[in-house]
């Protein structure tokens, strides 16, 4: 374990942006056509311009589009993060938004190409392993800081807080507003017993 | 002519080649932070020999020429072109070996856990049996290549089968480098990963394809 006192997370997000825009130059049609993806549909548009193939196009289109945009949000946050404006506490929701909106984007993209040629076939799929890598990481880091999946000593990173464990006599079970036992109305009040038939109403 | 050799470069073998140049660098500027202890035989940075194994090899391969087969062929072209088919399906796939073998023993020696040791295991023993699956094959296809048509459909099978096993060591591998903190380990991780999982699903689009045209 090293560098104790940096987070360097920023480079997951990085990394998933770098994919997101380079789906743009890799044709993820095997077999099929040349060129990238938005190359491909203009080609085939050009080629077998139709209506009916013109939802192929459009959808294409807005997978694509929606791919680079979430893409440069994704590396624009990870820059920053990277640079230590922002920690990944503050990034976390844009990032987990982006991430879902390709992965949406690229499996709706998939369900047209079953629905129209009858097989599954995922698409610029560097953009889905990207933003599944960010997502993942990005659950993985919660978990890790919570000390939940590896046992290691805990690694307080930049900009976390933990909360401090309240004490235990003012624990409750939930904050009943009447008695479990004799259904007294307890207005809000903290009871410890029910001030009517002394029935305990605490954890401890 | 009935054996061919040709080059022809075009944008997607450059961007792959751009991709693991990348890749590599990242894990010779790893190799790089770390701090040598001393410059005995026992300390060798076996990252940086395997980085500037994997950059040079992945530099090269980009000008390798490739290679077809004609109809009238005599049985010395084909047992040129099966060996030339032989060495490139091989030589990479050994240096990832090599490279787990490495992963392994760096892990190992920082782990905290047996639990981290399960990514570098998997990835050795995923890769170990597809290297041992594509040879296999390759050879039956030297051997009697009138039964290539026969097996195809068991090759594309056991491909998928056989690299799915190293897919999930390395998804391991990537979620250790986060916990493991370089900011370089874990761009070289991210980056084979994905390379990987791509290779993955496109021979999974490719199979699907195959097995809905049947050609």
């Amino acid at each position: 374990m090293e560098n104790e006192d940096k987070n360097n997370f920023y480079v997951v997000p990085l990394i998933g942006g770098i994919l997101c825009l380079i789906t743009f130059f890799i044709p993820d049609m095997p077999l099929m056509f040349p060129g990238s993806v938005l190359i491909a549909m203009i080609f085939n548009f050009m080629i077998f311009a139709s209506f009916s193939e013109l939802i192929f196009i459009i959808f294409g289109l807005i997978t694509v589009i929606s791919e680079v945009v979430c893409g440069c949000v994704m590396l624009y946050s990870a820059i920053k993060m990277g640079l230590g404006k922002t920690t990944l506490k503050e990034q976390k929701m844009k990032l987990m938004i982006f991430s879902w909106l390709v992965i949406g984007a690229t499996l709706m993209m998939s369900i047209t190409f079953l629905f129209g040629l009858g097989f599954f076939m995922l698409l610029n799929r560097y953009g889905f392993i990207g933003s599944l890598m960010t997502l993942i990481g990005i659950y993985y880091f919660q978990r890790m800081t919570k000390r939940g999946t590896i046992s290691s000593p805990v690694v307080i990173h930049e900009g976390e807080r933990f909360k401090p464990i309240p004490p235990k006599e003012k624990v409750f079970y939930t904050n009943p507003k009447f008695c479990t036992n004799c259904g007294f109305n307890l207005k809000g009040g903290q009871f410890k017993f029910c001030p009517e038939c002394g029935n305990q109403l605490t954890s401890e | 002519m009935t054996l061919t050799f040709y080059w022809e470069p075009d944008l997607v073998s450059i961007v792959f080649t751009a991709l693991s140049i990348i890749k590599y660098v990242t894990l010779i500027l790893f190799a790089n932070s770390r701090k040598k202890v001393g410059i005995r035989s026992k300390n060798i940075n076996f990252f940086l020999v395997m980085g500037i194994i994997l950059l040079t090899y992945s530099a090269i391969s980009f000008f390798f020429p490739g290679v077809r087969l004609h109809f009238p062929y005599s049985g010395f072209e084909d047992i040129i072109f099966h060996t030339i088919v032989f060495i490139y399906d091989s030589v990479p796939i050994i240096f990832e070996i090599f490279l787990g073998v490495v992963l392994l023993f760096y892990i190992s020696k920082y782990q905290r856990t047996k639990k981290s040791l399960l990514g570098p295991i998997l990835f050795l023993v995923g890769i170990t049996t597809f290297l041992i699956f594509i040879l296999g094959i390759d050879i039956l296809w030297a051997i009697d290549s009138s039964i290539y048509s026969s097996i195809y459909e068991l090759y594309l099978i056991g491909y998928l089968v056989t690299l799915f096993i190293p897919v999930l060591g390395f998804f391991f591998i990537f979620l250790y480098s986060i916990h493991h903190n370089n900011a370089f380990f874990i761009m070289f991780c991210a980056l084979f990963f994905a390379s990987l999982l791509g290779h993955f699903i496109y021979r999974i689009n490719f199979t699907t394809y195959y097995f809905r045209f049947n050609w």
